[in-house]
Order: C-alpha cells, then sequence, then structure tokens
C-alpha cells in the first residue's frame, strides 16, 4: 500500500514538473507583440541659449538635446563665447563638482571646453586628466553578496576614465603647444589604458596622421601599446572598404591579436552569413 | 530600492517621445518586462523616467528607433539588434523574460540560462538605474541588454558563455572577432562561420561594441548629441579595455562635435 501511494505521489510530481517545463519553456508568457509601433520623430528643437557664464547648466542642457545631424548650432553659439575667459572658467568650475553623477553631462561639459579652442582650458583640462579616478566616479555601493548560480555578468566599466579619455581628445584639440606635449605625456604615462588608447589617437588626429607624429608617439608610448598607434577610424564619413583594409592591415601586421580558433559545438547547425553585395554601391537598400 | 532619479541623457531621450502608450506595451511585451519585480520599480508609471521601467524603456527606444539602417557601413540592421536584443522565440534564442533586480554588487546585469523547468532570463541589476551610476545612461544600458541577449544566443547555438579574462587587475573579457562591413548582409548577425578561412563570429561584448559604434556613428540624423557621445565614449572605452586581443579600430573621430 506504501509503495502504490509513493509511486502515485512521484508520478504526480514528474508530471506537474513536465507540464510546467513545457507551459515555462514552449508557451509563450504574454502576448508578444512584434510589430514596433511607427514613430514620426521628434518635435522642434528649443532655440538656442547663449553661452555665458551664467548659463552653463542650460546651454549643457540645449547642447544635449541638438540633433547629431546639426552640431553646426553648437559650434556656432560655441564660437560665440569661445574667448570669454569666464566662461571657460565657468565651465571649469561646472566640471570639477565632483564625483561625477551624470556621464552625459560631463561629457558635454568636456566636449564644449575643447570646442572654444582657448588656452586657458589646458590647465582644467590636464588637472581633470591627471585626478585620480576615484575622485571622477562616485562611490560604489557596497556589496550585497555573490551571484549564484548560472549567471553571467557584464563587468562595469571604471567611469573616471572614460571621462579622462574625452578630455585627453579635448586637450589635444585645443592644438596649442603645451596642450599637444601634455597629450603625448598622457599616452605614455596614464595609469589607465582606457586613456592612453585616447591619448594616442588625439594626438595623431590632430597631427593629421603624419609621419613624424607617429614617430614621436611610437618612441613615447609603452612598448605594449605601439600597436595600437593609427587605428583606423571608424566614422560617419568613412568609406568602408578603406576602413576594412586598414583594420584586416592591423591584423596581418599583428597576427598574435586574432582570436584563436572555435570550435563548431557537436551537432550545430551551422548558417553561415552570405557576404553582402558590393555594400559600397547599394548605399540605401533599406534606409 | 535603487536609487532613483533621471540623468540628463536619460531626459533628453524621453523627451523625443514622450508618453507613448502604443510603444511602452510594445516595449513592455516584446521585451518581456512582464515579471513581478517590476511591479515596484514603475510598471504602473510607465512613463516616470526617474523608476527603472521607464529607463528600460528609453533603451529600447533607442534600439528600435535610433539607428539608420545605412546599408553600405552600419555593422548590422536595426532589425538584427532589435530581435536579438528581443526577449521573443525567434533566430537568436529561445524566449526568456527580464526581471529587475535589487543588487548592488559588481554586475549591473546578468543572464541564466538552461533553466530547470523555467524560463531563461535576464536580470537587470540597480547599477544601471542608480542616480548617480554611470549605467544611469539609456545608451549603456542598451550595450548591456544587446551583451546579455548574446548570451540566450550562445546557449541557443550551444557555445560557452563564460568570459575568458584579461588586464590588470584581471577582468571579465571576450575575444573580438573583427569581420569587414559587408560580411555579414542585415538580418544575418544571428549566424556564424567557425571555419578559420572565413571566421564569422560574435562574442557578447563585440555585439555591445558593434550596437553602440553603430548608435555613436551611423544614427538617425534626429539623435541627440548627448546619445552619441555617451555611445563612442563607452564603445571607446570598452574596445581598450575588454577585449583580450587587441581590437584594431577606433569609433569615431576625437572632435567635439
Amino acid at each position: 500500500m506504501f509503495w502504490q501511494i509513493a509511486c502515485l505521489v512521484l508520478m504526480l510530481i514528474v508530471l506537474v514538473v513536465v507540464i510546467d517545463w513545457v507551459r515555462l519553456r514552449w508557451s509563450p508568457k504574454q502576448p508578444v507583440s512584434t510589430h514596433r509601433p511607427r514613430y514620426f520623430g521628434p518635435g522642434p528643437l528649443p532655440p538656442p541659449i547663449p553661452l555665458t557664464p551664467g548659463t552653463v547648466e542650460k546651454f549643457v542642457g540645449w547642447v544635449a538635446a541638438v540633433p547629431v545631424a546639426e552640431a553646426q548650432l553648437i559650434r556656432d553659439q560655441v564660437a560665440q563665447a569661445a574667448a570669454d575667459v569666464q566662461v571657460v572658467d565657468a565651465l571649469a568650475e561646472a566640471l570639477f563638482r565632483l564625483p561625477a553623477d551624470d556621464l552625459g553631462r560631463h561629457l558635454l561639459l568636456l566636449s564644449v571646453l575643447g570646442e572654444t579652442r582657448n588656452p586657458c582650458a589646458v590647465g582644467p583640462l590636464t588637472r581633470f586628466i591627471r585626478l585620480p579616478g576615484e575622485a571622477i566616479t562616485p562611490p560604489q555601493p557596497a556589496q550585497m553578496g555573490e551571484l549564484t548560480g548560472k549567471e553571467r555578468d557584464a563587468t562595469l566599466l571604471d567611469v573616471g576614465p572614460v571621462l579622462q579619455a574625452r578630455a585627453v581628445e579635448m586637450l589635444a584639440y585645443l592644438r596649442v603647444p603645451e596642450a599637444i606635449d601634455e597629450t603625448l605625456k598622457v599616452a605614455a604615462d596614464h595609469p589607465s589604458r582606457v586613456v592612453r588608447v585616447a591619448a594616442i589617437d588625439a594626438y595623431l588626429f590632430n597631427h593629421e596622421n603624419d609621419g613624424e607624429a607617429v614617430e614621436r608617439v611610437r618612441r613615447a608610448v609603452r612598448e605594449d601599446e605601439r600597436i595600437l598607434i593609427g587605428l583606423p577610424r571608424r566614422s560617419r564619413g568613412m568609406n568602408a572598404a578603406t576602413f576594412d583594409a586598414g583594420v584586416q592591415a592591423f591584423y596581418e601586421r599583428h597576427p598574435e591579436q586574432r582570436p584563436p580558433a572555435l570550435r563548431p559545438p557537436a551537432g550545430a547547425t551551422i548558417l553561415t552569413p552570405a557576404e553582402r553585395p558590393r555594400h559600397a554601391e547599394n548605399p540605401s537598400r533599406l534606409s | 530600492m535603487c536609487v532613483d532619479g533621471a540623468s540628463l541623457e536619460e531626459i533628453t531621450v524621453q523627451n523625443l517621445y514622450g508618453c507613448w502608450r502604443e510603444f511602452y506595451l510594445w516595449g513592455w511585451s516584446y521585451f518581456a518586462l512582464t515579471d513581478d519585480s517590476w511591479e515596484g520599480a514603475g510598471l504602473k508609471d510607465a512613463c516616470n523616467i526617474t523608476l527603472p521601467f521607464a529607463k528600460v524603456l528609453n533603451s529600447i527606444f533607442l534600439i528600435g528607433y535610433a539607428l539608420s539602417d545605412n546599408y553600405a557601413l552600419q555593422w548590422h540592421a536595426l532589425e538584427d539588434y532589435e530581435s536579438s536584443a528581443s526577449a521573443a522565440d525567434n533566430r537568436f534564442h529561445g524566449p526568456f523574460y527580464q526581471r529587475f533586480i535589487e543588487y548592488d554588487g559588481a554586475a549591473n546585469a546578468s543572464t541564466e540560462t538552461g533553466r530547470f523547468a523555467a524560463r531563461d532570463r535576464t536580470d537587470l541589476h540597480c547599477p544601471l538605474f542608480n542616480l548617480g551610476a554611470s549605467y544611469n545612461s539609456p545608451s549603456a544600458r542598451t550595450g548591456t541588454m544587446l551583451h546579455e541577449s548574446w548570451h540566450h544566443w550562445q546557449y541557443k547555438h550551444r557555445f560557452d558563455g563564460s568570459h575568458p579574462q584579461c588586464g590588470r587587475p584581471a577582468h571579465d573579457c571576450d575575444y573580438y572577432y573583427f569581420h569587414n562591413v559587408g560580411d555579414f548582409d542585415f538580418g544575418q548577425l544571428d549566424r556564424y562561420d567557425t571555419n578559420p578561412e572565413h571566421l564569422r563570429f560574435h562574442s557578447p561584448r563585440q555585439v555591445q561594441v558593434e550596437f553602440l559604434a553603430d548608435l555613436a556613428e551611423l544614427s538617425q540624423p534626429w539623435v541627440p548629441t548627448i546619445v552619441t557621445q555617451a555611445a563612442r565614449a563607452f564603445g571607446n572605452a570598452r574596445l581598450s579595455s575588454e577585449f583580450v586581443n587587441a581590437v584594431g579600430y577606433r569609433i569615431g573621430d576625437p572632435r567635439p562635435f
């Protein structure tokens, strides 16, 4: 009798587990709508705000919303105030309101400072780049224990160097001798690789990648980072074939940087991607 | 609870579409933000941008609308990224759902696959939403969502989803399997080829960075400046520090605007 009941209970448990498994795995938990509603674009942009020592925060708020295709509006607004030392001071003061609790705001403050091309920006940008990372990034929240099971984590990127990398790009963009010299020093000795690589790129960009500049960078930077000199830039105005060739040339020069071979999983059906035909000649198939 | 509040980028992105019921119902459904955990995180206050639910919708908006689908230059199509990030059963992965978790430790998100008698899931943690945290950014969050969705792709296609270590101090990284711009036609991001002669493959961070690169440089003309600048900054930082092998390119020109 006992064994009959035990078997019955066991069968019931198995049945419940199987039903639950099928329900959770194979039936939709909720109606899934794959149809994305149509978007008709944003409303009009608010009128430009003049950049003055007293309008820095409002100005940054306006810059944030300017469509990327209308960046010239920002350049024009900054140009009207670029020579004003008090504006540069006000931007620097806002930059040093730390820790940076709003990454986007700080990125734009740095961009506006760079756009002024005012030599007075060299000092604050250099100081910002040389701050310890923890002075920029808000303190990490307390640990609340370890994850368990089969979770896989995306690491938290340290944001201090993200902002310092932008700062060194803007420093180089000032194109005054002390800024250029400092950019090279940052490429050589900054504690963060993120910042050093940005400095290498910015230095060469502002020298139009000329051979002498490449040689100066080569002499200055760490030996293991020389391979990162002169990397192709993936940008709006690029030519896809030139970009591809530039990156392929990088891996031909440095075959040790190719990823290791992959073994196909047993029993997997491989769907090889078909090469996109003559992509450069079909610029707007879907746009 | 997380530290509620909205960053400038968050507010700017939501201002693009305002409080749009049709959109948030679609986002809730297609990205399966249906777990009870969202109840206390703004599920019933979907337009409150200071709360996690509306913030995830902001990121979904960037995934679903911000790319230009420039056929000549974009790494992959908008539809590729959207289908991968969505929670529906499709060519990228099986069905999963997304939870909100008040975990404040070292991870901003995590993925669970192969669960016994239960649907797979992705957990989004407080560091993606905390006011003052660096990931309280719609563009950074989109990258994370793409990254996590790729773990589901790995599971479906039977690849090991663990991350190799790199850097000092050692941290989770990935390999970058470079491919030419035209090597994957639009609509084929889910495919792969392990033949060394014509290797075509993506790791989670690679998908994440390729999306950020497309968002930074090939977005729709109306995409706000703050979004493209944040996407570029996060993308370049990851290229420099989160791959075991050196990646042979940078995203964008280092100019202010």
